[in-house]
């Protein structure tokens, strides 16, 4: 294969708050190589699309790029002056955004934006600059294109706005194409449009996209390669196809299983990750989906897991990986996906945290537990206001605790 | 690559895929014409400007012309059919005085608007978007002038620029640019955090053209209405510093001159008493004019105002 196009290294990117500092992206790496499609997939909050700002330079205040490099054609896009970044956004690597309509600056006129966007790289000669804007227009399918340059965004539908959004990405004919949840905002027949659109600018002009995405569908159905980060760090990385058949790390087996089916049962409930991403703050010890994960081991608590290569092109950071889940585990018939629920290996908790888990989760198992650690009754003793929560819900492990302490 | 992009079919063709367009402006018009005081201000700021016109190329009498009315021992004459508005005491039409005055008062309120216009609107786009130590400058700089006595400020200005036309503006200027700045400064502040203006940027455009093509259009809207309540305050205050005798001077006259007398000696007492006349008819033309620009220019606030659309 030729040489990337663009090439991601050890890219830390962090946001200084008041409150500390948000490991936003952390030691992230990929390449992009010219002419493919690469999907960059995770839920809210994992740092998608902050990786993207910090490719073309746009993290503002407080936010930092704090080391990597971003290796753009021999040239180092965390280096250079802002002049020199300002010539590479939208003429060489543009970027698409998720609400078009917001996106859309709603005083100026559809075609005067698309200008815009060529006159400030005086790539195009002055005098061809309003018809390659029809022509533009015209290349992502707006109908009645010489007429609609003229409207104002609000004026467009959802779908044909976003045509004219990727048409002011086209106009200085960019060799990255940086799509940052592009059919989001969109209805589905709609996306399925600008999916095709992006495919066939992809194939057409040999232009590299990256899509970031929460949505699998929509990375199946255009990516070759798929990048899925979670809490900031790409936890498995490899050619689609694969990713799909064969996921390695549980976050990626677990956002594949809570994809909706037109196949499945309808009676059977969509599944879901329980809980939320992590606090990026302070993110747990050990590797970042530990609380989430139903296939954790002791390991994981306390050491991270590097990105690993396991064979076809293929890279997963996990201490068990699916293979292993499904020989040793039973991923393949368990429907219980709360964390732990395979492995049976529980995180150390500290008090409240019990006394929360005993309310929702109400594990007779972890009663037993609690009723006879010494150490944890005489604090749960010491704590009235979780003592009265636990009152309500479980009288029984109350009267444990005052069978335990009247022994003392 | 033709074949696969072509448009999408040509039943759209002629079709019509969009309402007639209402642009803000127009529709903001539209609304402004239906606010009966806005328009009676309308209509009462045309005729004054009107006025003002015809009085560069005709008044009645010379306004400076002391034979403009009979001769009389003690009293400046009233008003009767040969001088609509009177005449004050040192025989001068008082009519062609205030058409003169006219001309001065909007001079006065445009021209210090556009001055407010230029320092505010500057000042405060770069504080808004520049942010950080700049915004800081700028800030401290607009709340040391709020804590200035404007007046006081208008004086000092006044007595170390020297009479003038120009100066006078200039001094009014200093006292009321800050509103427009900190409006301007907060208008910048939050649409610069809009995504459209993240997208231009990811589009590669350069900080002045931002902030010129993308920024300013987007917070036309409320400059707009300031500009039109800084007039009226304008012309208020070049109205009291020539009251005072501080402004325009003789052989110019503005209303707040000439209803003090233009400098003749007498007192505004005094005057009042024996030639109610004199004070009466430019303090009725300041305040019809005042009225009409904040009718207005509460009109073009609530046209322009989207969550007042009906």
């Amino acid at each position: 294969m030729s040489r990337p196009i663009l090439e991601v290294k050890n890219l830390s990117t962090s946001f200084f708050t008041d409150d500390g500092e948000v490991k936003a992206v952390r030691n992230v790496s990929f390449e992009l190589f010219p002419g493919e499609t690469l999907g960059i997939v995770g839920e809210s909050g994992c740092g998608k699309s902050v990786t993207a700002m910090s490719i073309l330079g746009l993290v503002q205040r407080p936010g930092k790029i704090v080391s990597g490099q971003i290796m753009f054609k021999d040239k180092d896009l965390t280096k250079v002056s802002a002049e020199e970044l300002r010539q590479v956004r939208g003429r060489d690597i543009a970027m698409i955004f998720q609400d078009p309509l917001s996106s859309m600056n709603p005083v100026l006129r559809i075609g005067f934006q698309i200008d815009e966007a060529m006159k400030a790289h005086n790539k195009i000669q002055k005098d061809d600059i309003a018809p390659r804007g029809i022509e533009l227009l015209k290349q992502v399918r707006v109908p009645d294109a010489e007429r609609r340059i003229k409207d104002y965004p609000h004026q467009f539908s959802g779908g044909m706005r976003q045509r004219a959004m990727i048409a002011m990405g086209l106009s200085n004919r960019p060799e990255v194409l940086i799509a940052d949840e592009p059919t989001t905002a969109l209805d589905v027949t709609v996306q399925a449009q600008i999916l095709e659109l992006l495919r066939d600018l992809n194939q057409d002009m040999g232009m590299s996209i990256i899509l970031i995405t929460h949505n699998l569908g929509v990375v199946a159905g255009l990516c070759k390669r798929v990048v899925v980060m979670y809490a900031g760090e790409i936890v498995e990385e490899g050619p689609v196809e694969q990713i799909f058949e064969n996921p390695q790390h549980p976050y990626t087996w677990s956002l594949l299983r809570s994809l909706p089916r037109v196949d499945s049962n309808r009676q059977e409930r969509l599944r879901s990750i329980e809980g939320l991403p992590p606090d990026l703050i302070a993110p747990p010890p050990g590797c970042e989906f530990n609380p989430r994960c139903p296939f954790r081991i002791e390991k994981c608590f306390s050491e991270d897991p590097e990105l690993e290569p396991i064979g076809n092109a293929q890279h997963v950071a996990c201490w068990v990986t699916m293979t292993r889940a499904f020989a040793e585990m039973g991923a393949a018939t368990i429907t219980d996906t709360r964390p732990g629920a395979a492995s049976g290996v529980r995180p150390p908790k500290d008090l409240l945290e019990v006394v929360a888990d005993l309310r929702t989760l109400a594990e007779p198992e972890v009663l037993e537990t609690l009723a006879q650690d010494p150490a944890l009754l005489e604090k749960l003793s010491q704590e009235p206001a979780a003592l009265e929560r636990l009152n309500e819900d479980h009288p029984a492990v109350i009267e444990k605790v005052i069978e335990n302490l009247s022994d003392d | 690559m033709a074949a696969v992009l072509t448009p999408l079919g040509t039943e759209y063709e002629g079709g019509v895929l969009a309402r007639e367009q209402v642009s803000l402006w127009r529709d903001g018009l539209r609304r402004l014409r239906r606010n009966k005081l806005a328009l009676a201000g309308a209509f009462y700021l045309i005729f004054i400007i009107v006025v003002a016109l015809v009085g560069f190329v005709w008044t009645p009498y010379d306004p400076k012309s002391q034979n403009a009315c009979p001769v009389q021992p003690v009293f400046a004459d009233a008003p009767s059919a040969a001088h609509p508005f009177g005449c004050d005491p040192l025989n001068r039409d008082l009519l062609s005085q205030m058409m003169q005055g006219a001309q001065i008062s909007l001079i006065v309120g445009v021209g210090t608007a556009l001055i407010v216009l230029l320092v505010g609107v500057s000042l405060g786009m770069l504080a808004g978007y520049a942010r950080g130590w700049i915004d800081g400058v700028i800030s401290t700089v607009i709340n040391v002038f709020y804590g200035v006595p404007t007046l006081l400020l208008a004086l000092i200005l006044y007595v170390i620029l020297g009479p003038g036309l120009v100066n006078i503006m200039i001094a009014i200027s200093a006292t009321t640019w800050m509103d427009m700045a900190r409006l301007v400064r907060g208008q910048t502040f939050s649409i610069r955090e809009r995504e459209y203006i993240e997208a231009a940027r990811a589009s590669g455009t350069t900080g002045p053209r931002m902030l010129l093509t993308h920024i300013f259009p987007n917070a036309l809207g409320p400059i707009i209405v300031q500009a039109t309540f800084i007039i009226p305050i304008a012309i208020l205050t070049e109205a009291f510093l020539s009251f005072l005798g501080l402004g325009i001077r003789p052989p110019l006259f503005s209303w707040g001159g000439i209803a003090s007398g233009s400098g003749d000696g007498t007192t505004p007492l005094s005057l009042l008493q024996s030639a109610a006349h004199i004070v009466i008819f430019p303090s009725l033309a300041l305040s019809f004019t005042l009225l009409a620009f904040n009718f207005f220019g509460d009109g073009l606030r609530d046209a322009f105002d989207p969550r007042q659309k009906r």
